[in-house]
């Protein structure tokens, strides 16, 4: 079998793992591509618009155009190290059906390679949705021709096989000697602390102006960021040399821009043959065991289910199984807290950069800081929790339990999740930003808010968008309702920058202020109320599910 | 116990469950036989309410599935052929989850897990995780947790796949236990020996329909003095296996 023919078969059952149970809805197909088409045009559109504008009253702050670049390619960068070290540690090392391949008579090479294929696919795809917007919007600007445009596309290809290569090559001796459980976890925080330092980089920059000086600042600040990518470390990263190639065609320096290229192609095609090489000898040779042995170990349990005791009876099996399970799997509690530290973190740094700015902001940065990360880390429970049940869900389904109970206890255990992440903001008000037992208490009370209306939003999204069969925990919904949940996470830190933005712009009290208690009740109720109504709903739709797997 | 009446389930122009009619009464144990595809998950599916029948209704014990849920509900147990289990958690918490589910006092869970454990000899692993456990245990566990709110009425699609022999003695001799306790039992199953020697009766399923039921007597008798195995294959399809030599030669 040839490594196209293995590859068709392998597209040709994830294609027909996304069609099946969404043959009719049509109409929801169209839909998603609308949105994420709609998405891609917008971010595109403010960036040629921010950048256009920026180079008509400067013209000669074309180094903006190359920051973008540097940028675009550096956020791509993180954004696969972050999402996809472990995914592709799975695909690679440890899917179900690679026992089965290595024992047909197929070249391993092929297996592999094929492999290689498919995590180059799913990296691709993240790509293009993070940085084509960047890309054509800077090539816009600069009016420049097709040519600059291939160059993208063949430096994309050449720069997503360097980190698969990569995985393979750092997968290979983890996947012997530590266990599968401990490797996931080993990756996912690796990944997760290469992405936060990444990320920070741009972050060192003031994101507030209130004054052509501060205009200034910023631009000052743009240019020793770009240093930045001219250190001897980042110019170790393949997104600076990907950026650097695409930066000398813009100048029209097409023959330093082609050497960067080849250098770039050059270091993926050596890193692809070798690792796929590499791993193919260590499948061959026993050198890497095949079948993952699970951890055989006695738990504890029932340590703290006296806790229990204050919830309903019908509610306690549920809750305690649900928050057993994910506080037991890394996976499950890696996927629903990591983004949302991430997002806590986001105002902290841009508090320890510019601190006059950062008293006036205070306030509502930390708001902004409690609510996001209570809406995402509330979402991505509620998310989880339908779809987290897998091929048992039916025990739920055939149990004698009400479809609206049901997701009534899944929305406030989803809730209960993000207690840990509310209580946290509540403290952290408190110690870093320096406010009152009153003040942290009110804002806990917004969070709170912020977090059962995540979670109801969540529960919804993963009821009608379950994937009961998945084998990672970012499929547990069909990709269409992930990118929906991630334009409605970029809409909220949007609308949270904005805000910030619009605070110190107006310099109104009211926004600058901290809300009073009667606003964070009333916050309070209106999130209760939507997420309740988004349980409800998600009620509805498990009184139509059926059991069709098995 | 049971009554199903014009049970039918379609996916578009495929008739899965063609009106079924089924009656078994309390304590029998009846076995659900057919070739594959012949529409016995659907059935089970259809009688356990994980599907909803295109027409038709359920009865379980005098309440109707799809207008008394939850009272029909709690008196079924079922257990899937693959034994799909929360794998982070232990058999005992396990079972305490299926016990509480179905609103057993936690008391009662507790002697009945340790019963059950004991039973399916699980006694040892009963604090281990889920997914450190064979397959075999793993069905040992899915079984034990059907029976931990003690149903009136379980539903066994396949249930010796997966057993070892022991365990597969084990799981007939249980089965015949329960039912002298009154619980009836459906199971579907493509092993004839276990449903010749378990089964009070079986009902003969192919391409949804209804091909016979009775007591093994009875069909024996209407198909003169055939064994349950040649009347399976002369109700399915038989020539099939004549043919197969044919077949492999080529």
């Amino acid at each position: 079998m040839t490594l196209l023919s293995l590859l068709g078969w392998q597209l040709k059952i994830a294609w027909a793992g996304m069609v099946r149970g969404r043959r009719a809805r049509v109409g929801q197909r169209i839909l998603l591509t609308t949105v994420g088409l709609f998405w891609l045009a917008m971010l595109g559109a403010v960036i040629y618009l921010a950048l256009g504008e920026a180079i008509r009253r400067t013209p000669e702050a074309t180094w903006l155009l190359d920051l973008t670049l540097y940028s675009a390619w550096l956020g791509a960068l993180a954004m696969v190290i972050f999402f996809n070290l472990g995914f592709l540690l799975h695909v690679v090392f440890f899917s179900r059906d690679l026992e089965f391949l290595m024992a047909t008579p197929v070249d391993p090479r092929v297996v592999l390679g094929s492999r290689f294929a498919v995590g180059m696919w799913s990296n691709l795809l993240l790509n293009l949705f993070l940085s084509m917007p960047a890309v054509i919007a800077v090539g816009a600007v600069s009016k420049v021709g097709p040519a600059w445009y291939a160059l993208f596309a063949v430096a994309q290809i050449s720069f997503l096989a360097i980190p698969v290569a990569l995985t393979y090559l750092i997968g290979i001796p983890l996947a012997r000697w530590v266990s599968t459980q401990r490797l996931r976890a080993l990756f996912s925080i690796l990944g997760f602390g290469l992405a936060l330092f990444l990320w920070s980089l741009p972050q060192l920059a003031p994101s507030r102006i209130r004054s052509a000086a501060e205009l200034d600042r910023l631009m000052n600040h743009g240019i020793d960021l770009l240093r930045v990518f001219q250190s001897p470390a980042a110019l170790l990263w393949p997104s600076t040399w990907a950026a650097a190639a695409q930066v000398e065609a813009l100048r029209g320096h097409w023959g330093a821009a082609l050497s960067r290229l080849l250098v770039l192609a050059g270091v993926a095609a050596l890193l692809v043959a070798v690792s796929i090489r590499l791993a193919a000898h260590s499948y061959r040779d026993g050198w890497i065991r095949l079948a993952s042995v699970a951890t055989s170990r006695q738990v504890r349990s029932e340590r703290f289910t006296f806790l229990l005791n204050l919830v309903p009876r019908d509610w306690r099996p549920l809750l305690w199984k649900d928050l057993t399970i994910v506080a037991r799997d890394f996976r499950l509690s890696f996927q629903l807290y990591s983004l949302g530290i991430l997002m806590c973190l986001f105002p902290f740094m841009t508090l320890a950069t510019s601190s006059s700015e950062g008293a006036v902001m205070a306030p509502l940065t930390a708001l902004s800081c409690a609510l996001g990360a209570a809406v995402v880390v509330g979402s991505q429970a509620g998310i989880m929790l339908i779809p987290m049940e897998g091929r048992s869900a039916w025990r739920l389904l055939a149990a004698p339990v009400s479809p609206q109970n049901l997701a009534v206890i899944k929305w406030l255990t989803a809730t209960c999740l993000t207690l840990p992440v509310v209580v946290g903001q509540a403290v952290l008000l408190m110690l870093a930003f320096h406010r009152s037992f009153h003040e942290a208490f009110t804002g806990g009370l917004i969070a709170l808010g912020a977090a059962l209306l995540g979670a109801g939003f969540g529960t919804w999204t993963g009821v009608s968008f379950a994937n009961f069969e998945w084998d990672h925990p970012r499929r547990m919904i069909s990709p269409g309702a992930q990118i929906i949940w991630g334009l409605g996470v970029g809409l909220i830190t949007g609308g949270m920058v904005f805000l910030s933005q619009a605070a110190v712009w107006s310099s109104s009290p009211l926004l600058t202020g901290f809300p009073s208690p009667g606003v964070a009740l009333l916050v309070l109720l209106v999130g209760t109320g939507i997420g309740a109504l988004g349980a409800l709903r998600a009620g509805h739709k498990i009184a139509r599910m059926e059991w069709e797997a098995g | 116990m049971l009554r199903a009446q014009g049970l039918t389930r379609r996916y578009g122009s495929l008739l899965a469950v063609d009106h079924l009619d089924l009656h078994i009464a309390p304590g029998q144990i009846f076995g659900l036989l057919g070739p594959n595809g012949a529409g016995k998950t659907t059935t089970i599916k259809l009688m356990t309410g994980l599907l909803r029948p295109s027409e038709g209704s359920v009865q379980v014990g005098g309440h109707d599935l799809e207008k008394e849920p939850s009272a029909a509900r709690r008196l079924i147990g079922y257990v899937a052929d693959e034994p799909h289990l929360y794998e982070k958690l232990t058999p005992v918490e396990f079972l305490r989850f299926s016990g509480e589910l179905y609103g057993v006092a936690a008391d009662t869970i507790r002697g009945r897990t340790q019963r059950l454990l004991h039973l399916f000899e699980l006694d040892g692993r009963g604090d281990f995780l889920i997914e450190s456990l064979s397959h075999g245990m793993k069905q040992k566990v899915a079984l034990a947790g059907a029976l931990v709110h003690e149903p009136r009425l379980l539903f066994l699609d396949e249930p010796t796949v997966g057993l070892d022999p022991r365990g597969a003695r084990t799981l007939k001799l249980l089965l015949r236990h329960l039912a002298g306790r009154g619980i009836t039992i459906v199971l579907s199953t493509h092993i004839l020996e276990i449903a010749e020697r378990l089964c009070d009766r079986v009902a003969i399923l192919a391409k949804g329909k209804l091909l016979a039921t009775g007591t093994m007597a009875e069909l024996t008798e209407r198909m003169g003095e055939m064994s349950l195995e040649e009347i399976f294959l002369e109700m399915t399809g038989g020539n099939d296996v004549t043919d197969l030599s044919e077949a492999l030669d080529g």
